[in-house]
């Protein structure tokens, strides 16, 4: 993790399409994105929370909230108003007996018309979208949202870099770093909701920190491996990128 | 030590009788009525038993077959021929063609239990697995998926406890090789799992004293998979390939017509089938979206997302672990069926992914518990924490599937044939076509339901099915028995007849009804008032005489 190579740093940064969509909506929210995904990795290299990665992480913070397109989390749609009246309907009559008078239990009121549950629905809906592997890697298939155009953010290749890298993540040691980068990111999306034409910007650097040490961690195992030949390996391992790279960008322009 | 030895004895009798206590109530309460209505798998479940109890044949009259053909498609044997003991005990009813699948889930939250007990983790982890939406709800149905999953697990635990004692190879190669009788997941999954097990733990497992155990468990696979080997080249082996999303891999493939035809079909399954197979790890379908049938409710509850990812970590963390390994390996070869189908989250056909994933909350779950140790009272903190959480699950549970699942869902779960039937029965005089095109499948639940006798149900059938059966997968949606027939209305002819049309709302509007002079005579509504059939009688007289052409069926 301490010795993340900058070049591995700089060609993975820039062969995704996420990062270049984010630039063409937008090049202050592109210039936060590189700066706290530079420093998000300089803070992990160096095992210093970086105070640039905290300003450009709040920076992004405040970005995401201003391009999405909020919803109150307590508010109905016209669809979502019948289901409730309908649903208030559905539910028995609930009671305990006690010393023989009957204590009703207003179960219906207290699951489809308390504000905080509703909120709590919602707020479960808004994160569903940003914990998905699909909505990363695959376009969000196959979990097409309606309304949403959907795009390949990173080459599904690396996919499994991710998942090392996540894995491999010190939780204990970069607390820190997890709960800025990744924990209230998804508590913020929890709260606004996912309706932004670039996705869930914010978690970028986090996401890109996590593939870069996969591929570190990976690399290093192969260097030391005594069945795998190094050239070899990296060699097929650019090819099928490239391959892949190249499907992404037909399909995201298609 | 011996004081520890006897409070985790306490612990584990305390967990072992809530497990029977919330599993008994989970598994078995209003079982005949909760689901509302009987879904068509189930019917044609419970109505081949009952003609295999009765006859010794399946509804097309073929002699205990090796798997059963269900319209146009063949399904597990096993399921169908333990049911015929619950029919012959309580009768055809959807209680008796439930049984099995909940008794299936019952035993399996046990099978877990004991899976946690030899992993040495908190029992707790085991009340939560009885909980899990996925297990309970696939577990109430009368199909075979619980069943499977059931003998999968059990099959696995063995497999599991024979690199301590290879004796256990024996039970473990007779539950899985069974579980091959009882859903075709488990086809994909079982060869693999042995393959790779022998070949990850070979060093611990093939050892010289082991031989014997290896060659005996070896043995009862080949002799019990004799009748599957029988039918392995006919189309009834593989019958769901239609399933497989071939089209849209082909079309994603001819969207990068730049590359080579065989590169771009590689690429695309690649991201097709990892698409698939990612979407069953993924936090957003186990945990945060709606994706099992009951509504609000997800495959696994909200919480656990969090011990999810807590035991992920860990067993990333022990992965040089012999239990990790083990884990590790069942999770990534369970979702591969599911994942090579093109439904975006099949919780029927990737049910074994419920285990893995449940060990993984339950590593999760005693981490928590270990964390929890620092609070004191321990004991009270721990019991506050797995009865608040067991509270909030069941609430939800009871929201999604006792008060809203019975309501909304009760049509998807083919409500009001049972109504419909004895309609039918009571008006015998009368003949009924039952409308096939919208309608799913009904002739499968009026023969269950009107408890049809199987002798006279299998003289009506294409007699020459039973001497070509495991290669014909033609299927003929016409069906005739007593005074009923299932197919789609012919308005040229069926309306000049005295009988009962039923339809749905769409299949007879109620411009036709006006038009052909349609008299109805009843209407079934599911629990929230929507209508399911509606019954109507025809006016042949009337239709004759306001006619100026009139048909040539006026003079029949």
């Amino acid at each position: 993790m301490t010795n993340l190579n900058l070049k591995l740093f700089f060609i993975f940064l820039f062969a995704n399409i996420w990062i270049w969509k984010i630039l063409h909506f937008n090049f202050f929210i592109f210039t936060a994105v590189l700066a706290a995904t530079f420093f998000i990795y300089k803070s992990v290299k160096e095992k210093k929370i970086n105070k640039i990665f905290i300003i450009s992480m709040l920076i992004l913070i405040a970005f995401q909230f201003a391009t999405t397109k909020t919803i109150p989390l307590v508010q109905l749609g016209d669809q979502e108003k019948l289901y409730q009246i309908q649903r208030l309907k559905e539910y028995p009559p609930v009671y305990i007996k006690i010393f023989n008078k009957n204590l009703w239990i207003p179960t219906a009121n207290w699951f489809e018309n308390k504000p905080w549950l509703l909120s709590i629905y919602r707020i479960k809906n808004n994160v569903s979208d940003a914990l998905s592997l699909n909505l990363y890697f695959f376009s969000n298939h196959p979990n097409e949202r309606v309304g949403f155009k959907e795009f390949e953010k990173f080459p599904y290749i690396l996919l499994p870099f991710f998942v090392i890298g996540f894995l491999n993540f010190d939780y204990k040691k970069e607390k820190k770093i997890f709960f800025l980068s990744f924990a209230i990111p998804i508590f913020l999306i929890g709260l606004i909701g996912q309706s932004n034409p670039i996705g869930p910007f914010v978690l970028f650097p986090f996401i890109f920190l996590s593939i870069l040490s996969g591929v570190k961690y990976v690399y290093e195992k192969i260097k030391v491996s005594k069945v795998l030949n190094e050239r070899i390996v990296v060699g097929l391992f650019i090819v099928c990128y490239l391959l892949v790279f190249v499907q992404t960008i037909i399909y995201a322009t298609l | 030590m011996q004081h520890f030895k006897i409070k985790r004895n306490w612990v584990s009798v305390l967990i072992l009788t809530l497990l029977g206590v919330i599993g008994f109530i989970i598994f078995f309460v209003k079982l005949e009525s909760v689901p509302k209505g009987f879904y068509v798998d189930e019917a044609l479940h419970g109505y081949n038993a009952y003609s295999i109890l009765q006859t010794g044949k399946d509804e097309y009259g073929k002699f205990l077959p090796i798997v059963f053909r269900m319209y146009g498609s063949y399904n597990a044997p096993l399921y169908i021929y333990l049911t015929t003991l619950p029919i012959k005990i309580w009768g055809l009813n959807p209680y008796a063609v439930r049984i099995v699948a909940s008794l299936s889930g019952f035993l399996s939250i046990f099978v877990f239990y004991f899976f946690l007990k030899n992993l040495k983790i908190s029992l707790v982890g085991s009340l939560f697995f009885a909980v899990t939406p996925w297990l309970v709800f696939q577990s109430r149905v009368g199909y075979e998926v619980s069943l499977a999953f059931f003998l999968f697990c059990a099959g696995s635990l063995f497999l599991w406890l024979s690199l301590k004692k290879s004796i256990y190879l024996i039970p473990s190669a007779v539950f899985l090789s069974f579980s091959l009788y009882a859903a075709y997941t488990e086809r994909f999954i079982i060869p693999p799992l042995i393959l790779f097990f022998f070949v990850i733990f070979r060093k611990k497992i093939l050892k010289k004293e082991n031989y014997k155990n290896i060659i005996i468990s070896f043995a009862i696979l080949f002799l019990t998979q004799i009748p599957n080997l029988m039918i392995v080249f006919t189309p009834a082996f593989f019958p769901k390939s239609d399933l497989m999303s071939s089209s849209a891999i082909l079309s994603q493939a001819e969207k990068i017509n730049i590359f080579p035809k065989l590169v771009a079909f590689v690429l695309s399954f690649l991201r097709e089938f990892l698409s698939q197979y990612v979407n069953y790890f993924s936090p957003r379908s186990l945990f945060l979206s709606n994706d099992l049938d009951m509504p609000e409710m997800t495959p696994f509850y909200v919480w656990m997302v969090v011990p999810y990812l807590i035991g992920v970590v860990y067993l990333w963390k022990k992965r040089k672990e012999d239990y990790s390994k083990f884990i590790l390996l069942v999770l990534l070869l369970s979702p591969i069926p599911a994942a090579l189908t093109k439904d975006p989250l099949s919780t029927h056909r990737a049910m074994p992914v419920v285990f893995p994933i449940s060990l993984i909350i339950a590593f999760g779950i005693n981490e928590v518990m270990v964390f929890l140790n620092k609070f004191k009272p321990k004991l009270l903190v721990k019991s506050l924490f797995v009865i608040l959480f067991l509270f909030i699950s069941l609430s939800f549970f009871w929201r999604s599937y006792f008060v809203l699942f019975i309501n909304e869902k009760a049509r998807d779960f083919s409500f009001g044939f049972e109504e419909l039937s004895q309609l039918i029965r009571k008006d015998s005089e009368t003949h009924y076509i039952v409308e096939d095109q919208r309608i799913k499948i009904p002739y499968i639940e009026l023969a269950f339901f009107m408890k049809i006798d199987p002798l006279i149900y299998q003289k009506n059938i294409d007699q020459t099915i039973k001497y070509n059966y495991y290669s014909n997968t033609k299927f003929d949606p016409y069906h005739q028995f007593e005074n009923v027939e299932t197919r789609g209305i012919i308005w040229e002819k069926d309306i000049y007849k005295n009988q009962i049309l039923v339809g749905d709302e769409l299949s007879i509007s109620s411009k036709q009804a006006k038009e052909h002079f349609l008299t109805k005579v009843f209407e079934i509504d599911d629990p929230i008032h929507r209508p399911i059939f509606i019954g109507y009688k025809t006016n042949p007289g009337l239709k004759c005489a306001s006619t100026p052409n009139k048909s040539v069926y006026c003079n029949k």
